[in-house]
């Protein structure tokens, strides 16, 4: 194959693009995102980013190649766990008491860092700064006890 | 004997709650203290999982606090690892955990069963929703099969 390079990488160290696309894409945990569905380009024609879909109605998520750590043959493995993934776990205070379930994270801007919480609690949304957070994991632990916690964020969102 | 007593809590306190572990995980209710007839001291605590589900017995250096409504855990269970995806390091599918070797009655893994492929730990790097691998999928041995 004839090549015209300058200031770029030969066509060996080259990927094809459309290589790209029906690769599984995985976050720190492991968790499979879903597989990708668009490979994006920037004005300068450089690559920026994947739009990644899990399945026939999850939601489509575009990640930026800031938080893309590789890119191999079976999978794209990113260095965050998006936030949006902690959406719909339990909201438990720190003595253990069920405090509602989280259905929103406020994220700042478009990045991965989480500003607050919109939780359900009972038949009212409350917002948690996550300020307040102690542990995000399987559920969210707040650092504060129910009690406390009650009068703090009952006010309606 | 109060002054003695004061701080200290009951079986009351311990008995009927939630146990969640060290990510959050609710794994159950506490319904049982095992204590050691001699010294009187308490062992571990058993946790009910749920109707036909096998219950679990939890050492006491595994429990982190005894809070006002649940129990938290420093470890996560082993037993959560069954059924979890394996992946290599370059994010090939190695497959799915279908046992789990711990050290000796400890909560430290020792090794994975994926299949026939034993994974010892120090191939193992993240331990999350599924399993990363330190190693790619490819170099996960596969013993061969024994012949009749």
């Amino acid at each position: 194959m004839e090549q015209y390079i300058e200031h770029a990488a030969d066509f060996q160290h080259t990927k094809n693009a459309k290589d790209l696309v029906g690769l599984r894409v995985l976050t720190t945990s492991g968790r499979k995102l879903g597989t990708v569905r668009e490979v994006r380009l920037s004005k300068t024609h450089a690559f920026d980013g994947v739009v990644v879909k899990k399945g026939l109605l999850g939601r489509k998520r575009y990640i930026c190649k800031t938080y893309i750590k590789e890119v191999s043959d079976k999978a794209i493995l990113l260095s965050i766990e998006p936030a949006t993934t902690h959406e719909g776990r339990k909201v438990v205070s720190v003595d253990g008491k069920v405090f509602g379930k989280v259905i929103k994270l406020h994220r700042v801007e478009y990045t991965n860092q989480i500003h607050s919480l919109l939780v359900r609690r009972r038949l009212h949304k409350v917002t948690i700064p996550f300020s307040h957070v102690k542990l995000l994991g399987k559920s969210v632990i707040l650092k504060t006890n129910y009690e406390l916690a009650r009068k703090t964020y009952g006010k309606r969102a | 004997m109060a002054n003695a007593l004061e701080g200290s809590i009951t079986s009351e306190d311990v008995l009927g709650k939630n146990v969640i572990d060290s990510n959050g995980r609710f794994l159950g209710v506490s319904d049982k203290l095992y204590i050691e007839p001699k010294t009187l001291r308490v062992l571990g605590v058993s946790v009910d999982k749920g109707f036909l589900r096998k219950g679990m017995i939890i050492a006491t250096h595994y429990i982190r606090e005894v809070a006002k409504h649940a129990i938290f855990l420093n470890i996560q269970p082993l037993f959560l690892l069954k059924g979890k995806q394996v992946f290599g390091c370059h994010g090939g599918k190695v497959g799915k955990v279908t046992a789990v070797e711990a050290v000796r009655d400890t909560n430290d893994v020792a090794a994975i069963m994926v299949g026939r492929s034993r994974i010892p730990m120090r191939d193992i790097g993240v331990i999350g929703k599924n399993i990363m691998l330190t190693i790619p999928a490819k170099d996960v041995q596969v013993p061969a099969k024994a012949k009749k």
